[in-house]
């Protein structure tokens, strides 16, 4: 992250910074050197949003992003992934428990910590049928962190026209350093 | 498992405005179906919605009923989180209602704006003593600070600190609630659970997240994260709450603990009389009763039968059982007060069935000309106490009120509020605004709805806006804005109503400021009064007794005749012969398009038949299909019958009983209870019942269970069963706007003594008119128009001759002539009288020594009680020093006191003798209020604007001196009449010169236009076109998309019928013409009331510009007329419970728009 030292010096460090994207952006393309925005939305995939750096540097550089406690964990992780990534759950606790394991790209992970649920409805003005996500912040045995969630609502949203319950799709949406 | 007992005392309503998402009745009802043993309301600064809550619990349907607390979440302006607070006793109430009151009034230094609550943490402290507190604290806060609150709110004399604790699925939740625990513990105060509840059902999250949107300000793909991220802040089952909390389990059984520890409910507030209007050593009843045979005494001379004088001891015994005698004597006591400053008023409403209240003079019923219910104003199972509201002159109900305050003080008066709910038009709005629909959009479904008081919008209306009704945002809007109908959003004052108590009435309901100055009024409404059992008055302002009394003063000044209203001569068959001829303009309630269409069919020839067509016009007999089965039986072509029992169920007369008076059809409010005690047996509650559900338009709704109650109760007697449903089906007709007949009788007076002005002293009814306004139906033109045809001279304004107000001046002739006066002028600065009294009322008052008693400082005003006051006018005006700064309010007297000292002779010295500023040199000239100095419009108007300007600098003087030209310069070209026409009606709204039709009759005519006076009974069946200027448009509430339209022209008017397939074809021209060609054919009743029911219709506005062109440049673009659309006979608008709303009033239509480019 540049430093901010006096007006002219973060000029340069700017100009350097856009000299660098530039020449980045020349070799691969200017739609793939990115900065991120954050956006006022609760929705996460739509919390940050990625535009080309070559227009939009001062911009990102100007921004502000929801203020964190410095003593508290991080509540959402450092890389989230662009779609989240279907993952098996074989049990959870009803209505609001964290599953006790996991199998994400086949590899299975058994849950030690969890902290959650975060729930996060959907934006219930836009188009399309939208699930309450519960999210998970759980840590797995060798330590490795998951954001992961329950697509949908039991009792509520998980019902078929019958009003009998379906099952729920369990995603990672994005991990912890 | 054993599910633990769990209270939540965190809720919010939407009486939080633009926050909560649920009323108040909805928690009580959902707490009921829940099993939650306890609710605590606490609204954000206010107790405005726990009356609502409160009645609830009596509503059968709430089966389990929950203990209900009573509190606030106070929201501090110094940074302290927001504290609930809830009051052991109602002791600690009176203290919750007076921090409240603090918070909204302030003190006498900084002024806080209406609506607003300025408290800080030690306002808090100060009225700790008794209560319940519980800290909140909001996602993020800082422990040290929340720790120094809970110390400080320990060591007060608060009955208990909690520090509360919600888990809201917020991520950190667990960690949260430790972090809180830890708190609680070092702070010595229990965690208390609450889900910090902002509605009843997560299905209303949409509806909230509008509410934020709204309030701030902005759009919902905008708002962000202000929205609450989930659905969770409903109120969730104590099972539920429980698992939440099974850590903590503790947390949840505080809840109970909380709850037990309070003891107080509504029930406690014992309301007390206020003392004042009892002299010392008397009681209240013993001087009521002195006065009510003092009464006796004066307005029968001692000499009553018996039947009155038992009716009197029955009334005062009946309010001595149920000791009202205090509200008598305080309405007594406010009337006196309004005699003495010559104040005409006269009591309204259910009042007018007292004797005692008519020798009180409360009331000018008089009880041996009608017959009295009493049982309607006062019943033992009524238990209510009665209410009384009592009418004033518009324009000098001011001081009524003023009095009232000073008497009781502010601590023990004030105004109670109304509460302004959405209705459907602002509703999709705002909404539609939230979610980010284009104004027009939201506007053309706004239109659709016309102003109605009907539940949300149907597809077809959607359709009529030229908008898809499938479009998922618009159905989103049309939904959500549905569930957003009736919610409040703000407290305003009423129309007048008070409340007075004997004690502090700050201990009972916070009281706030109002936006006016110097008022102030409580958080609750009159419902929330009512069901309390406080006392209320009702201070009410109308019109008419304005204009009755400048009539009595005119014409006592000019004719030396000094009337009053006990004086009028009454049944004098003239005046009924005018009613009978729908000649009514002007004419109190019966002046309307529709009135004026039944005097002629209705035929009023005495007291009572004004009585009937005063209550039969509206919509509730219309709606209820009283009105035509009444005239056919009383035009005799249908028999009179009254259906009976079956003889072993009851008397075959019972229902004659109830009904000959008005032909075997109810009318009145009365008689539909009637019916329902008589015919179905209703006890009384249940007819109070039923009488509740028709007072209130809100209640439509729940008139239905009434329903199949006195259906069968009929039929099971004997009746019927299709009379049965037709008695229900009127009943239910009468909505909430069936008149009481004693209030029909009240009014029916100010009927018969307008129409006996109308008819004897046209000039003084004409120039009373319209030194009233704004009040009545129709503009000034109209009025005018038909004083003139009534043979009255009408003179135009005049600075030699003419006053602020519209005067008389002596004639030869018949009648006065009636003289515009100044205030007719569009911008024309002048002072009302009226105002100016209550501001000499109101400074002498704070100039009062103090300790001065109301009376003693009343005695030493002009026109105080014993001062010997001038028989024909209120106090004068005293000439009070009135500084220079009323140069700029004071146009008129100006130039009154100018031409006293010395005639004007032209235009030059009347600028100079006096110094009014050139922009009223302006206003007169183009008024043409110049003649007398021989100049007309133009020439006024060009030697207006030589003048030099107001205040000239020195270094300018000279030179705009010789900037003047040459006095022999060429003479102007005569302004043609149409301009003139034009100009007047751009500056005064009417003209004496002639009417703009006029000007284009003969190229109407040239197109076989007929004149209006020509749609007319002799022309019957014909098809014609006919032109005119558009008046009027009313769409009645029960006849569904007709439209009566009014044209006017130089012959007079025409009524126009649009029926809604013309109506959709041609709902611009109607909606924006001013200038409108209808051909139709005419149909004209056997009674000759004539109408032209339209078939095609023309926008021709563009031929009124062409009348007016000249190098002042008054051409403009005619934009369309206001679209405004009246009820038939609405009265909703005056409905005590009805918002004043934002319509413009017929009498206000421009039918010309004022010159813009004007200097």
């Amino acid at each position: 992250m540049q430093e901010q030292r006096d007006l002219d010096a973060h000029v340069h460090d700017n100009d350097e910074l856009s000299a660098l994207i530039d020449r980045i952006a020349a070799r691969i393309g200017g739609k793939r050197v990115v900065v991120h925005l954050p956006q006022d939305t609760h929705i996460p995939e739509r919390a940050v949003l990625a535009a080309p750096a070559q227009h939009h540097l001062a911009a990102a550089m100007q921004a502000e992003w929801p203020a964190r406690t410095e003593s508290e964990p991080p509540l959402r992780p450092l890389r989230l992934f662009d779609r989240p990534e279907p993952i098996k759950v074989p049990f959870a606790t009803v209505p609001d428990g964290a599953p006790h394991q996991f199998t994400w790209r086949r590899a299975l992970h058994a849950v030690v910590r969890v902290e959650g649920p975060e729930r996060i409805a959907m934006e219930w003005w836009r188009e399309g049928k939208q699930l309450t996500r519960d999210y998970f912040r759980v840590e797995d045995a060798e330590g490795l962190r998951f954001w992961i969630f329950r697509d949908g609502l039991y009792d509520s949203e998980l019902m078929d026209e019958e009003g009998k319950p379906v099952p729920a799709n369990w995603y990672v949406h994005g991990l912890f350093a | 498992m054993n599910t633990p007992a769990y209270a939540e005392i965190g809720i919010t309503t939407n009486f939080s405005f633009l926050r909560g998402g649920s009323d108040p009745r909805a928690y009580v009802h959902q707490a009921s179906i829940l099993g939650i043993p306890a609710i605590g309301i606490a609204d954000h600064n206010t107790l405005a919605g726990i009356v609502r809550a409160y009645k609830e619990l009596d509503n059968a349907e709430v089966l389990h009923k929950p203990k209900l607390l009573i509190g606030a979440r106070i929201v501090f302006i110094d940074g302290t989180p927001d504290i609930l607070v809830y009051s052991r006793d109602r002791a600690a109430y009176g203290r919750l209602c007076q921090l409240l009151t603090k918070g909204k009034r302030g003190d006498d230094i900084t002024r806080i704006e209406k609506g607003e609550c300025h408290l800080g943490f030690d306002d808090l402290l100060e009225y700790a003593e008794g209560q319940l507190l519980a800290l909140t604290l909001p996602h993020r806060f800082e422990p040290a600070k929340a720790l120094e609150v809970l110390a400080k709110l320990k060591a007060s004399r608060a009955e208990g600190v909690w520090l509360a604790a919600s888990l809201l699925y917020r991520g950190d939740d667990r960690r949260r609630l430790a972090q809180l625990d830890d708190l609680a513990t070092k702070a010595d105060v229990p965690l208390l659970a609450t889900n910090e509840v902002l509605y009843h059902h997560p299905a209303r999250r949409p509806l909230q997240d509008v509410l934020t949107c709204i309030r701030e300000k902005t759009t919902i793909e905008a708002i962000g994260r202000k929205l609450e991220a989930n659905a969770e802040r409903f109120l969730k089952t104590p099972r539920e709450m429980a698992r939440l909390f099974r850590d903590f389990p503790d947390a949840i059984a505080e809840t109970m603990r909380f709850a037990r520890k309070i003891d107080f409910s509504l029930d406690q507030l014992k309301y007390q009389y206020p003392d004042e209007p009892v002299p010392p050593g008397k009681t209240a009843q013993g001087h009521l009763e002195d006065l009510t045979w003092a009464g006796v005494q004066k307005y029968f001379g001692g000499n009553i039968d018996d039947k009155l004088r038992a009716t009197l001891h029955k009334e005062l015994a009946l309010i001595a059982e149920l000791k009202y005698a205090h509200y008598f004597l305080t309405v007594h006591d406010i009337v006196h007060y309004a005699r003495s400053q010559n104040i005409l008023c006269q009591g309204r409403g259910s009042a007018a069935n007292s004797a005692v209240c008519y020798v009180l003079g409360i009331t000018s019923v008089d009880p041996t000309k009608v017959d009295l219910l009493f049982e309607r104003f006062i019943s033992k199972e009524r238990l209510e106490p009665p209410d009384i509201d009592v009418d004033f002159e518009h324009s000098r109900r001011e001081e009524v009120m003023q009095y009232v305050y000073r008497r009781y003080g502010r601590h023990r008066a004030a105004i109670i509020a109304t509460v302004i709910h959405y209705r459907p038009r602002s509703a999709i709005r705002d909404v539609g605004k939230a979610l980010g629909l284009t104004e027009d959009v939201t506007a053309a479904l706004a239109d659709t709805v016309w102003g109605s008081w009907g539940k949300g919008l149907n597809d077809m209306q959607v359709k009529q806006a030229g908008l898809d009704p499938n479009n998922p945002m618009i159905s989103l809007a049309v939904e959500l804005a549905t569930e957003l109908i009736e919610f409040p959003r703000h407290l305003s004052q009423h129309v007048g109503g008070y409340v007075l108590t004997q004690d502090r009435l700050d201990t009972y309901v916070p009281i706030g400021n109002a936006a006016m100055d110097d008022r102030t009024f409580i958080e609750w409404d009159k419902d929330d009064v009512d069901a309390l059992n406080m006392m209320k008055v009702d201070v009410l302002a109308l019109g008419m007794l304005t204009c009755i009394r400048k009539c009595f003063d005119l014409i006592d000044k000019h004719k030396g005749e000094r009337w009053v209203l006990a004086s009028v001569p009454q049944d004098d068959p003239k005046v009924y012969d005018m009613l009978c001829r729908g000649e009514s303009l002007g004419v109190f309630q019966v002046e309307s398009r529709a009135q004026m269409n039944m005097l002629p069919r209705l035929k009023p020839r005495t007291f009572y038949d004004l009585v009937i067509e005063v209550a039969i016009v509206r919509p509730g007999p219309i709606q209820g299909d009283m009105v035509h089965p009444y005239l056919r039986r009383r035009n005799g072509q249908e028999q009179v019958s009254y259906p009976s029992p079956s003889p072993e169920h009851g008397d075959k007369d019972e229902l004659y009983k109830v009904l000959h008076k008005t032909m075997g059809v109810p009318l009145f409010q009365e008689q539909a209870m009637r019916i329902a005690i008589e015919a179905a047996k209703f006890t009384p509650e249940e007819a109070n019942g039923l009488r509740r559900s028709m007072a209130t338009f809100r209640n439509v709704g729940t008139i239905g269970k009434y329903e199949d109650k006195l259906i069968g109760n009929m039929v099971a007697r004997g009746y019927d069963p299709d009379f049965a449903r037709s008695c229900f089906d009127q009943i239910k007709g009468f909505g909430s706007y069936g008149f009481p007949e004693s209030h029909a009788a009240s009014f029916a007076q100010l009927v018969y003594i307008s129409s006996w002005l109308k008819h004897y002293h046209p000039d003084a009814f004409c120039c009373g008119l319209l030194n009233s306004q704004p009040m009545g139906f129709y503009a000034p033109a109209q009025i005018v128009g038909d004083a003139r045809k009534n043979g009255v001279e009408v003179r135009d304004i005049d600075v030699s001759y003419s006053f602020a107000q519209n005067t008389l001046e002596n004639t030869d002739n018949k009648y006065c002539a009636v003289r515009l006066g100044f205030r007719q002028i569009d911008g024309f600065h002048w002072l009302d009288e009226d105002e100016e009294r209550l501001k000499q009322i109101q400074s002498s008052f704070r100039g009062a020594p103090k300790g001065a008693s109301p009376e003693s400082i009343e005695q030493h005003l002009p026109g105080g009680m014993d001062s010997g006051l001038a028989p024909s006018g209120a106090p004068p005006l005293r000439n009070c020093a009135m500084g220079n700064d009323n140069v700029e309010r004071d146009w008129a007297d100006r130039i009154v006191a100018a031409r006293n000292r010395r005639p004007f002779t032209s235009l030059e010295d009347f600028a100079r003798d006096t110094g009014l500023p050139k922009r009223a040199l302006i206003l007169l000239a183009d008024a043409d209020a110049f003649r007398s100095l021989g100049l007309d419009r133009r020439e006024a108007l060009w030697q207006v604007r030589r003048l030099p300007d107001d205040v000239p600098l020195p270094l300018f003087e000279a030179a705009t001196a010789r900037e003047q030209p040459d006095e022999h310069a060429k003479p102007l070209p005569v302004m043609p009449r149409p301009e003139q026409v034009v100009a007047d009606y751009q500056t005064i709204r009417l003209s004496l010169k002639g009417h703009p039709m006029e000007f284009l009759r003969e190229m109407f005519t040239r197109e076989r236009v007929v004149a209006c006076k020509d749609v007319s009974h002799e022309n019957e069946r014909r098809r014609v076109r006919c032109a005119g200027v558009v008046l009027v448009r009313q769409r009645p509430g029960s006849a569904s998309g007709v439209v009566f339209m009014t044209l006017e022209d130089e012959t007079g008017i025409a009524n126009v019928v649009v029926w809604p397939k013309i109506m959709e074809r041609y709902r611009k021209e109607v909606m924006g013409a001013r200038l409108i060609l209808v051909e139709g054919y005419i149909q004209s009743s056997p009674e000759k009331v004539t109408h032209l029911i339209a078939q095609r219709m023309i926008d021709r506005s563009h031929d009124l510009i062409g009348l007016a062109s000249d190098a002042l440049s008054r051409k403009h673009p005619v934009s369309a007329g206001a679209a405004l659309i009246e009820h038939l006979n609405d009265d909703r608008r005056d409905h005590a419970d009805s918002p004043a709303q934002r319509i413009r009033h017929p009498r206000d239509v421009r039918i010309l728009p004022p010159s813009r480019d004007f200097h």
